[in-house]
């Protein structure tokens, strides 16, 4: 239990967090002296406010090394044609894709052990992304929010709040009001939506000309489907408007031009 | 007076497909179609065009798979063989259609097979690769290459080993072929992320190429849009893809090859005509697949398909042709008012297009090249030579983006083919981690099984197994190619581990997953990879 001496010694931030902790509302703009106010007000029994990181993958570099040699190798007489592929590697790691501006991509694995050991079946299991643009830590990431996943699950689309932002994401679960990570994602940057508002000094224009220059550009032109795909639909579907664009079977040269 | 530069760049791809297990193979008759239709054809426009003295510069990047089948020769052969069948089946054609209005048009096609014929045996000794290296000797093409398998290197770049092996085996294998190191790259799908310059660099790529929106989200403005290229801090430079001449090719309500009076695409006789006249000329499983004789035009929607005509296809591309160069003119003289340097314009297009699905694109490519030498506006120009011309340029780095669907990485990665990840990632790593450990082994059965382990993830990461699988077109082949080669992959990684080899399932994958014979799985090496990726 934390007397006020204990609390007085905390920052604001830190105090913040147990109040969030223990489920005390107060005013985002309260005064250091407020906050420990309120918490001893409360009667709560208040604890050092602990993040707890157990990352037994910490901060995915893509290079785990692997560990897996086979006992039971069986000699495969026949060139593997139908195989399929493994379900799992065995491995820890939880991998954060980019897919545009303002989608993401994740997917992990958890080994039978730390599965087993965490007591994983009987929990919800979250992902936390963090938003590390400014500060380049978790530990001062500039925010992050929290995803609830289905326990079964292996792999999450997951929308980005903003483009343009490095993200980092964690694998985990709550204990009480902690979140509990275990693995950490790599790095990931959001690509931007929009054109730059930064200007390069011996590059400039007047905005006038700017403008001009992007709209000779095409930027407003930008993702309308000029492509081979929407080409390739037309040469196909060219009998009617009504065609469906999803059977685009060409037996002899299915891909054709890659677009 | 106004002047500028238009950059025409044709991607040549297609991914290495070989299956010698197979007397017949469906998928390798892309590489044949592609040829007959698109490469040939290509060689011929240079030749003529190199004989009427036109001052012409393409750019054009030849994928390492597509080379390697250029100079295979199970596959050379097999083209032959294919080639005579059709000729035969052209003959057969001119003597049923005699009498009727598609007798020229099957002379036509007979006309073209010979030559083809001709043109592949004795001119280029059956590998085509030495008629583009002729052009870019003489100096009117300049050849770049692309990653080693066509990978898709945004969602690979969680694997710096994996992304450097992508470019040093490109390079080594451009280095093979062409005798020389290639000065540009064209990225798969025009894909780019921040940080892959630092890969290009190091294997001495001086420029690439983006999407519009690359150059247009720039980290910092870009003082000439897409009309000139950007610098990455470390000096390689991006060139944007045009969109105006884009939407001129491209469209499908306003590009030209939509055309009425051009070859239809899909009017073949492979499906045409009575199953036991043509059983032989299909696919040896009885499944009907084009020939590539196809009679009519595309004459219109909801319309009965007329019969081609040679002649009005031919003036529309004259007519097309003076209307490409009249908007690039067009184009350049408004871009000089508004720019204080001569602008490039970048057309790139998939090599392909021109000839497999607009039947008259190469044609379309002669008229224009005739047709631009004969301009005082606008020039044909190479990223080099524009770049030896204007040495200064802004440094900014481009934005990630594809020339994909939607501009980024979707197409490669939904739920469709989001599950390929996870094993791509995975083989990379343990691709990585086996060349750490035996580093340039003198141990000839680890290096057999190490190089062999390279070529099978390399096919593995071509994009088109993912973009196949969006588009929904030969998904089952393309499934299976991801399945097998990586799972190929697992078990050669497993004898590495364990100790005991499978010759045999060695010299099988050896004996068939032929690409890459100077491969060095060094490439996947720390060693190889040092100092990249680092942000």
């Amino acid at each position: 239990m934390m007397e006020k001496e204990d609390l007085v010694s905390l920052s604001i931030s830190e105090l913040k967090k147990i109040a969030t902790g223990i489920g005390i509302k107060f005013d985002q703009k309260s005064k250091k002296s407020e906050l420990v106010e309120i918490l001893l007000k409360s009667g709560a029994n208040i604890k050092p406010f602990v993040e707890k990181t157990e990352l037994i993958q910490d901060e995915y570099s893509g290079n785990l090394s692997s560990n897996n040699f086979k006992d039971d190798y069986r000699p495969s007489k026949v060139y593997k044609e139908n195989s399929e592929l493994p379900k799992s590697y065995g491995k820890n790691r939880l991998v954060f894709m980019i897919r545009d501006p303002y989608w993401a991509f994740a997917y992990w694995e958890i080994s039978k052990e730390v599965f087993d050991q965490y007591q994983l079946s009987d929990k919800e299991m979250f992902i936390r992304v963090y938003d590390i643009t400014t500060t380049d830590k978790v530990d001062s990431a500039d925010s992050f929010f929290d995803m609830k996943i289905d326990s079964s699950a292996s792999n999450w689309y997951i929308k980005l709040p903003q483009p343009n932002r490095k993200y980092v994401a964690d694998y985990g679960f709550f204990k009480e009001t902690y979140y509990v990570s275990l693995l950490r994602s790599n790095v990931v940057m959001s690509p931007r939506d929009d054109i730059s508002d930064q200007i390069d000094a011996e590059w400039s224009l007047t905005e006038d000309q700017f403008r001009q220059i992007l709209k000779a550009s095409g930027a407003d032109q930008m993702f309308e489907q000029i492509g081979s795909q929407e080409l390739m639909k037309f040469l196909a579907g060219n009998v009617s408007d009504n065609e469906s664009s999803d059977s685009l079977a060409s037996p002899s040269s299915p891909f054709g031009p890659l677009n | 007076m106004s002047s500028g530069y238009l950059c025409l760049q044709l991607h040549a791809h297609l991914p290495f497909v070989r299956h010698p297990e197979h007397e017949s193979f469906l998928e390798e008759s892309w590489f044949y179609e592609a040829i007959i239709e698109t490469y040939i054809p290509l060689l011929q426009v240079f030749e003529s065009l190199t004989a009427d003295n036109i001052d012409f510069k393409l750019t054009m990047s030849i994928t390492p798979p597509l080379a390697e089948m250029f100079s295979d020769e199970l596959l050379q052969n097999r083209f032959i063989d294919k080639l005579n069948l059709l000729i035969e089946l052209s003959e057969k054609e001119l003597s049923r259609t005699k009498n009727s209005e598609f007798y020229p048009i099957v002379l036509m096609y007979n006309t073209k097979l010979i030559q083809c014929r001709k043109v592949f045996i004795n001119q280029y000794n059956k590998n085509l690769l030495a008629g583009f290296k002729y052009f870019q000797d003489i100096g009117k093409l300049e050849i770049i290459t692309c990653s080693a398998t066509h990978g898709f290197m945004p969602l690979m770049s969680v694997n710096k080993n994996a992304v450097n092996a992508q470019i040093e085996i490109a390079v080594k294998n451009y280095l093979k072929h062409f005798g020389k190191y290639p000065s540009g790259m064209w990225n798969a799908e025009c894909a780019y992320y921040p940080g892959l310059e630092d890969y290009l660099k190091k294997w001495g790529i001086k420029y690439f190429f983006t999407d519009t929106h690359g150059i247009l989200y720039a980290e910092k403005r870009p003082k000439y849009g897409i009309f000139a290229p950007l610098f990455c801090k470390n000096g390689v430079a991006a060139f944007g893809r045009d969109v105006e001449s884009s939407k001129q090719v491209w469209s499908a309500q306003e590009g030209y090859p939509g055309d009425p009076d051009y070859r239809d695409f899909y009017r073949d006789i492979g499906f045409d005509l009575p199953f036991d006249y043509i059983e032989k000329y299909i696919h040896s499983d009885g499944i009907r697949v084009m020939t590539g004789l196809k009679y009519y035009k595309i004459t219109g929607r909801n319309e009965e398909k007329l019969p081609y005509d040679r002649e009005e296809a031919m003036k529309k591309v004259s007519l097309h042709a003076a209307n490409f160069k009249f908007n690039r003119e067009k184009q350049v003289e408004y871009l000089t008012t508004i720019m204080d340097r001569e602008p490039i314009i970048i057309a790139p297009y998939d090599a392909e297009l021109f000839g497999h699905w607009w039947y008259e694109g190469p044609d379309f490519i002669d008229a224009l090249c005739r047709e631009i030498s004969k301009s005082n506006i606008v020039k044909m120009i190479t990223p080099s030579d524009y770049l030896k011309k204007y040495p200064l340029n802004q440094v900014s780095t481009p934005s990630m983006s594809s020339w994909g669907n939607k501009g980024y990485m979707e197409v490669w990665l939904n739920g469709g083919n989001d599950w390929i990840y996870r094993h791509y990632h995975e083989c990379s790593e343990k691709m990585a981690e086996l060349a750490n450990r035996y580093p340039n082994t003198n141990d000839t059965k680890v290096r057999r099984i190490l190089n062999q382990m390279a070529r099978e993830l390399l096919i593995a990461q071509t994009s088109c197994w993912a973009f196949i699988i969006t588009t929904n077109t030969t998904v089952e082949y393309a499934m299976k190619k991801v399945k097998t080669h990586l799972s190929n992959f697992l078990e050669l990684y497993d004898m590495v581990s364990s100790g005991n080899i499978n010759e045999e399932l060695l010299s099988q994958c050896e004996w068939r997953d032929t690409i890459f014979q100077e491969i060095d799985y060094m490439a996947y090496s720390d060693e190889h990879t040092y100092g990249l990726g680092v942000n």
